[in-house]
């Protein structure tokens, strides 16, 4: 009797528990600003997200993403073959789709206890200050310079907050997925409703492979929470994937500034590192960089006292650590080391300089033609350049042009070279150490020890950090606390 | 055994192995360049995969040679907008963008061209 009450009991919860009555809604949008070739370097993400969908019925897909990559567009139409929507990812798609769940959530086709992902897999672009988060590339176009995007045409993802706001009166649950390059700026869309995980820092390169795990982790039933603390602990690349609850938000600002130069590397397209030194290479800031490593150590040092186990042998008291980060001590010491180094030198050589722009108002006329131009030559431009060969190269070029137009031309930049020339004579007679800097920065470069190997064995070890504090911060948060990201189960 | 060695040694100084071979600009749009800077008898121009079989030269408009004169003789990475297909080893591109470049010394093939958008042709 009592087993067929508890059955009949267990049944009417199962019935009439929300989650089971509820709806899951999928927004996946991105793959945009990738150079023109078959596949995008966003397809592995994709294939695992379709593969969740196709093994977890009823999921209402919207898939914008794309335009142009063959192969991914053949692997997003094999990975979603039930999708509401497929399209190109254009800033026209992103608008319909948002005006799509706006409509939506205000026309109650989405009630409380659904629940909406919006996937957001594309390249991202630093934060700017108009915007709350930061701007994606769409598929018009392609980004040449992963900082800015530029040549890529872009959306902002503040866009989302409609969304967000509408499911919060709602009561349908959100989470945003930002697995971009710079993503960490999209926790500033996290409220108590909505939980936004990023696949990376505000200040970092993305790396695929957090999406990729992530996307693969993906499981009925699972949380936010667990899954993106499964697929971090799996990522070695130097990026910080980051959670808005609120043990994600106390790690994050326990470590995320003092670990951040330690997970730059020196990149000839793309470089994070020399920046960072050229900014930070005052006395004050390499003071300020100190203080921020021992503060980090002291961190670390902590963390293991926690997760120490003390054991009395006799009449001796051992400690055995549970976490041990001698590893992550010794690297992050190791490339101090040697970023020190060459931010001494740095500041030695002064080659900030060199950064300093000089403006030329070019003109020159012939006959009826004339032509004028400001040109821009920075003052390394105007070291290194032999513009007294350019000058008699020039003049040959004038002496057999016939054409007047082009003789125009040839000779505002003939009298460009010799404004240049008699700049670059002045710079080296009031500051003659500035000739030397060029050759010196060349030997600085080669000191830098960082690579991308430097960096992922020190996100390696990073990843033991980041649970034991986590852990350790779950402790003390308040249980009554709503975590939006703990209540999103797929 | 000698046999292998020879043909290894062959297909390793044949250039064509591992040289790509230029057609050409077949599609307009945004190239990403990796080349070298030269001073050649018409003005300054972009030199690719310089001296093997696909050295590619890239002429650039007049005025944009002012952008170009900075990296004489210096490796470099460019942003071109080709905006006329075009067969053979001389092309002409536009300059959006233009930085140095620290060449690979391990591997002096580092250069290249790769399209990066298509765009209309003009």
């Amino acid at each position: 009797m009592i087993i067929k009450k508890r059955f009949l009991a267990g049944l009417l919860c199962l019935l009439f528990s929300t989650h089971s009555w509820s709806s899951d809604f999928l927004m996946v949008i991105g793959a945009g600003g990738e150079e023109a070739k078959e596949d995008t370097i966003f397809d592995g993400a994709i294939k695992n997200i379709g593969d969740y969908v196709k093994r977890t019925p009823g999921v209402k897909v919207d898939v914008a993403m794309n335009g142009g990559h063959s192969k991914t567009v053949a692997l997003i139409n094999d990975s979603f073959p039930t999708a509401a929507s497929k399209s190109d990812f254009l800033a026209s798609d992103y608008q319909r789709l948002i005006q799509s769940y706006k409509l939506k959530l205000e026309n109650n086709e989405m009630v409380a206890g659904d629940q909406l992902m919006i996937y957001v897999d594309s390249h991202g672009a630093e934060k700017e200050k108009n915007f709350k988060s930061h701007r994606i590339a769409t598929s018009a176009g392609a980004a040449t310079n992963l900082n800015t995007l530029q040549g890529a045409s872009l959306v902002d993802l503040d866009q989302l907050e409609v969304l967000k706001k509408l499911a919060k009166d709602k009561g349908v649950k959100m989470a945003i997925i930002d697995a971009s390059c710079h993503s960490g700026n999209s926790l500033a869309l996290a409220d108590d409703n909505t939980c936004v995980i990023s696949g990376t820092g505000p200040n970092h390169y993305g790396y695929g492979t957090f999406s990729q795990n992530f996307s693969a982790a993906m499981k009925k039933g699972k949380s936010l929470e667990d899954i993106f603390l499964e697929a971090r602990a799996m990522d070695n690349t130097p990026g910080l994937p980051m959670i808005s609850t609120q043990s994600g938000q106390a790690v994050n600002s326990l470590i995320y500034d003092k670990i951040t130069p330690y997970l730059y590397h020196f990149d000839d397209t793309n470089d994070k590192l020399m920046p960072y030194i050229q900014e930070n290479n005052s006395a004050y800031q390499q003071c300020m960089a100190d203080g921020n490593f021992n503060s980090l150590i002291a961190t670390i040092n902590s963390i293991e006292v926690i997760n120490s186990v003390s054991k009395k042998v006799l009449w001796w008291t051992t400690k055995t650590k549970d976490i041990d980060l001698t590893n992550l001590k010794e690297l992050l010491g190791k490339y101090k080391n040697s970023l020190d180094l060459v931010t001494t030198k740095m500041r030695e050589i002064g080659s900030e300089r060199l950064k300093k722009e000089e403006t030329f108002d070019v003109s020159a006329s012939v006959g009826n033609f004339a032509t004028a131009w400001k040109q821009n030559y920075s003052w390394k431009d105007l070291i290194t350049s032999d513009f007294n060969k350019l000058i008699l190269t020039m003049q040959e070029r004038i002496n057999a042009e016939t054409n007047n137009s082009n003789r125009t031309t040839l000779e505002a930049m003939k009298s460009l070279y010799t404004k240049a020339q008699t700049k670059k004579e002045e710079l080296l007679r009031t500051e003659p150490d500035l000739a030397t800097i060029p050759a010196k920065e060349v030997e600085v470069k080669k000191l830098i020890e960082s690579n991308y190997f430097t960096n992922s064995a020190i996100a390696t070890e990073e990843r033991k950090l980041y649970s034991a504090l986590y852990k350790n911060s779950q402790k003390t948060q308040s249980p009554t606390q709503p975590n939006p990201c703990q209540s999103f189960k797929l | 055994m000698r046999f292998i060695i020879s043909i290894t040694l062959i297909l390793l100084n044949s250039p064509s192995v591992f040289s790509q071979d230029w057609t050409g600009i077949s599609d307009c749009g945004t190239y990403k360049v990796s080349g070298v800077a030269r001073s050649a008898k018409n003005g300054l121009v972009i030199v690719v995969n310089e001296k093997s079989k696909s050295e590619v030269t890239i002429n650039v408009p007049l005025q944009n040679e002012a952008l170009l004169a900075p990296y004489v003789d210096m490796a470099l990475e460019a942003s071109l907008i080709f905006t006329k297909k075009s067969q053979g080893s001389k092309v002409e591109g536009t300059i959006k963008e233009i930085k140095s470049r620290v060449p690979n010394p391990i591997n002096p093939m580092d250069t290249g061209i790769k399209l990066i958008s298509k765009a209309k042709c003009k």
